[in-house]
């Protein structure tokens, strides 16, 4: 059977129940409200204020910077109480413009940016060939493994529940975050929201347009990953990272 | 279809006699109802919450035709596959065959209720293919060939030591009873898996249509690990899991994580849209979703559609007093607890399960907390009622229930009987107790103290009363 | 009108089957607490059962059929006062479902849903009472029997009445509102776990170091006392009717 005949099926047995089965509500639903959240129009100050409770709650560790020598310094320290020797980052504006590099390189650290373009030697018109471009991918997975440090920024935070939201993309990678057992995250108090009522609509582009567009991927991180599989006894750092650092870049 | 050849008595007279998984029981159950009760500190009104949460359950599946094509069209148009299974067996042999096309050896599985449904482990090993559970609990219990006792706790039933002795016969290491220790052999010994997985198969918790979005909630990180590392992934999801908008997520997210883990938000919460795009240095080359009707549409058009909000919290498990006492296994299936007793005879007979409508007190302490308001204790006796109608029960049963409907019939025979009742009773009344009554009363008799019947009934005395005269017998 | 003043006020007591045959005490400790308050007792002869038994094992032309004889035997009643906390509740509740098909049979059941008080929620909501002018020496815990809190709703309005009993030490225990296992035909079905759930109970009513366990229900109060008995355990199962009344 075709794929449009499966998917036919399908939606032919749905329609026939919902045709004689209960009688859907009139009227549908209310528009879920967002009472619970903070007003948006709440200042910085106090959406930083609650974001760092919360985050500091689950367990994660906020360093406040108000300029990017100051999170240098936070991130010297971080890789020095972590030993770290080989990082993976991002390839962000945002975190070369605060020179980490700079650090990383001064401390004999190897650092491994993730610009597949570069990595895999493409052309200026952007095309590389694909056998190159899976040898570029299956580096950084191999370097990855042996990272001590993962280093991201982040698109928004949530100061409701301490949340920090990255979106999968070009330089923007997935396992960066999860895979090394240390992960360093680098957010703009600015970009701040109160809570995932507010924030889904601008993840998703949907303000103002008819349908929403999300990246391939997006994460909600809050605090180190963590189970209670054994004995319900809670242990931090499971699969996911064991220690979560928040460089929390605005002035004070 | 049923685990097992053991019947439901066999299953839970095991569990009753086991005192770690009693005690296991009570610490789980309680921790997660503490956690429960805690997370809604923060919210003024969870009640109006549920009922927004019942109402967007409702609506989306009045929807769901135009939903699931959205959320199919939202898929494909990200570079997404989808394959719609109308059975278990249809699922499970396109991913085996994907899987063969793909040269998949090796599957690294976040936790899917959904997967473990249609036992696509078993078909997977059939075509060669190692499919290793990754998250904790999940791995714990299928490194030891058992199923799962809690939704969102597995292996809570098994103590440290015996997770350190099964980690060290699996993984060939000396483990100490630490449970630091323990989970760090499982995490050393997983990343490999991860890192070498050619396929990472997922549930999701939720698939929006709007944005062709499905939702991954997790709190060890496994869950992102199985979609950011191996080249392809498939996502198994019910069809009954679609909701329209992303607004209607944010509703939903706070519901479940709070009523499952008693979080505000879990550790870990993805959003997946389709594979990866261009220059992305990571992620999966391709995204399967498969949509899996298997019995859903069929419930769909039945008086037991609301079963299909649920969101497998588990937080009904946590405060039913029969599954606080017998566990997940003996439910036979993969759902345990008051919704494990409505789904189970849906999706895989009634008469095979016909056990698990009546294994309740029909306390309602399930529906107090359901985040979506389901009605449960409403559809466990709806299925009671399609037995009875249906003749499943054993004739005693009916003969009994047709000899009680006589004798209450009227004030006559009720006397009557109550008369004959007392008369046979006599010989057998010993210190105010009856140490043998006739089956199935004997039952209750082997250890309670079974009471007989009142020398003078009420009703007998009545007249005494209503003169308010004295009445002449002391009372037992 | 004041606390405990004394009226005329008519009311038929339906006294359930399991008071009437197993524990006719609970009945008449109703019956006396009833008329102390004034209340005009009567009791319609011709009730047996509400139906429950059939109902819950999904028999429902016989609960029907119960239905339709309770229906006509309470017919014309003020109050109906009954002890059992779930009695009340399938009368009120579940009564109406019986008739889908029948929008005159629905009426007459949602007319005698109105009529039926529960025997605490009959003082405190009828008779207005806030406490009570009796004496009780033990330490006394409750237990919420579970048809009585979830399906009406009725919570406070026993614990108010236990309180203000005069010499009598409240203790809570805990998980209160979790059910005792009885379950009806449950605890003849699966008779390990209902025995299971109870021991529970047990256990917590233990841990509270209370002498007497009030409970408004009588399928609750036969699964407590039997296994307490067995037990050998020295704890009182008491309807509130019976400490009221001072009969134990």
């Amino acid at each position: 059977m075709t794929d449009s005949e499966n998917r036919e099926k399908i939606l032919e047995e749905v329609r026939k129940a919902l045709l004689t089965g209960e009688i859907a509500p009139i009227g549908g639903r209310q528009k879920p409200e967002t009472s619970e959240s903070l007003p948006s129009t709440e200042n910085i100050e106090v959406l930083t204020g609650k974001f760092i409770e919360e985050a500091v709650l689950v367990g994660g560790l906020v360093h406040r910077a108000a300029d990017a020598e100051e999170a240098r310094n936070h991130l010297k320290g971080i890789i020095g109480k972590c030993e770290a020797k080989l990082v993976v980052r991002w390839d962000d504006p945002l975190l070369a413009e605060l020179g980490l590099d700079d650090v990383m390189k001064k401390a004999g650290v190897e650092v491994i940016t993730e610009n597949l373009r570069i990595l895999a030697d493409a052309e200026e018109g952007g095309y590389a060939p694909p056998e190159k471009i899976e040898e570029a991918r299956a580096f950084v997975k191999q370097k990855l493994a042996q990272a001590d440090l993962g280093i991201t920024g982040a698109q928004y935070a949530i100061a409701e529940t301490g949340t920090l939201v990255l979106s999968a993309g070009e330089g923007r990678g997935r396992a960066v975050s999860a895979l090394p057992p240390v992960h360093v995250a680098v957010v703009k108090t600015e970009n701040l929201v109160s809570s995932m009522e507010e924030l889904l609509p601008l993840a998703s582009g949907s303000q103002g347009r008819d349908i929403p567009t999300m990246e391939s991927c997006l994460y909600f991180i809050t605090g180190p990953s963590r189970t209670g599989d054994i004995e319900l006894a809670l242990t931090i750092g499971v699969h996911g990272p064991k220690e979560l650092h928040i460089i929390l870049l605005g002035a004070e | 279809m049923s685990r097992g050849q053991d019947s439901f008595k066999q299953r839970y007279s095991r569990a009753l006699d086991e005192e770690f998984l009693q005690e296991a029981l009570e610490r789980a159950t309680t921790r997660f109802r503490l956690g429960r009760s805690m997370s809604l500190g923060d919210i003024e009104d969870f009640d109006a919450l549920r009922q927004q949460g019942k109402e967007i359950k409702e609506y989306a599946l009045s929807q769901l035709d135009v939903n699931l094509g959205a959320l199919a069209d939202r898929v494909e148009e990200a570079g997404g596959k989808v394959f719609w299974a109308q059975t278990g067996e249809e699922a499970r042999q396109y991913i085996a065959d994907l899987a063969g096309a793909r040269g998949v050896k090796l599957a690294v599985k976040s936790k899917s209720m959904t997967t473990e449904e249609i036992d696509l482990n078993d078909s997977l090993a059939e075509v060669g293919v190692e499919a290793v559970e990754t998250d904790l609990g999940e791995y714990i219990i299928q490194l030891a060939g058992e199923r799962p006792s809690h939704l969102l706790a597995p292996a809570i039933h098994k103590t440290k030591e015996q997770v350190a002795e099964l980690f060290s016969e699996k993984l060939g290491e000396d483990l100490p009873n630490d449970i630091g220790a323990l989970t760090l052999a499982a995490r050393r010994a997983l990343r490999q898996k991860f890192l070498n997985a050619d396929m990472g198969i997922t549930g999701a918790n939720f698939a929006v249509a709007e944005s062709g979005t499905i939702v991954l909630i997790t709190n060890e990180g496994n869950g992102r690990l199985a979609t950011s590392l191996p080249p392809v992934h498939v996502a198994v999801v019910g069809i009954e899991k679609v909701i329209p908008t992303l607004s209607d997520l944010s509703v939903l997210l706070k519901l479940l994580i709070r009523s499952a883990a008693g979080q505000k938000i879990s550790s870990y919460v993805t959003m997946v849209s389709g594979p990866r795009r261009g220059w992305e240095i990571d992620g999966p080359r391709e995204f399967h979703l498969v949509l899996l009707d298997n019995g859903r549409s069929r419930i769909l058009n039945s008086e037991y559609r609301q079963s299909l909000h649920c969101l497998r919290c588990g937080a009904c498990l946590n405060v039913c007093p029969v599954y606080g006492k017998i566990g997940g296994h003996a439910y036979g299936w993969v759902y345990p607890g008051p919704i494990g007793a409505v789904i189970t005879p849906l999706y895989n007979g009634l008469k095979e399960n016909r056990d698990l409508p009546h294994a309740s007190t029909l306390c309602g302490a399930c529906m107090d907390v359901c985040p979506v308001m389901i009605d449960l204790p409403e559809m466990l006796l709806k299925l009671r009622r399609d037995e009875a109608e249906q003749k499943f029960g054993g004739l005693w049963e009916r003969l009994a229930f047709k000899f009680w409907n006589y004798g209450v019939g009227s004030e006559g025979k009720y006397n009557f009987f109550s008369r004959l009742g007392r008369k046979m009773q006599s010989p057998f009344v010993r210190n105010g107790k009856i140490a043998k009554p006739p089956f199935p009363l004997s039952r209750w008799a082997k250890e309670r103290d079974f009471p007989p019947l009142a020398e003078n009934s009420f009703r007998e005395r009545w007249a005494d009363m209503e003169n308010d005269r004295p009445s002449e017998e002391a009372d037992g | 009108m004041e606390d405990g003043e004394k009226r005329e006020l008519k009311a038929s007591l339906f006294i359930t089957c399991l008071v009437d045959q197993f524990r006719p005490s609970v009945g008449e400790a109703m019956v006396k607490v009833l008329k102390s308050y004034g209340v005009q007792l009567d009791f319609p002869h011709g009730q047996t059962c509400c139906g429950q038994p059939a109902f819950n094992s999904g028999h429902l032309a016989e609960a029907r059929k119960t239905a339709e004889h309770f229906i006509e035997v309470f017919d014309g009643t003020d109050y109906i006062i009954t002890p059992s906390g779930s009695c009340a509740a399938m009368v009120k509740k579940h009564y109406v479902t019986l008739f889908p098909d029948d929008t005159a049979m629905e009426e007459r059941c949602r007319n005698l849903g109105e009529r039926v008080y529960e025997f605490s929620e009959f003082l405190v909501k009828v008779l207005k009472i806030e406490e009570v002018k009796c004496n009780y020496s033990g330490r006394v815990t409750y237990h919420h029997a579970c048809h009585l809190l979830r399906e009406l709703g009725i919570e406070d309005e026993p614990l108010r009445l236990l309180k203000s009993v005069q010499g009598l030490q409240y203790v809570e225990m805990q998980k209160a509102d979790q059910c005792c296992g009885f379950g009806g035909a449950f605890s003849i079905r699966y008779p390990e776990i209902s025995q299971a759930i109870v021991d529970d109970k047990i256990a917590q009513i233990k841990q509270s170091e209370a002498d007497t366990v009030v409970a408004n229900d009588t399928g609750c109060i036969m699964n407590l006392s039997s296994r307490i008995n067995r037990l050998g355990e020295r704890i009182k199962v008491l309807h509130l009717a019976e400490l009221l009344a001072g009969i134990e």
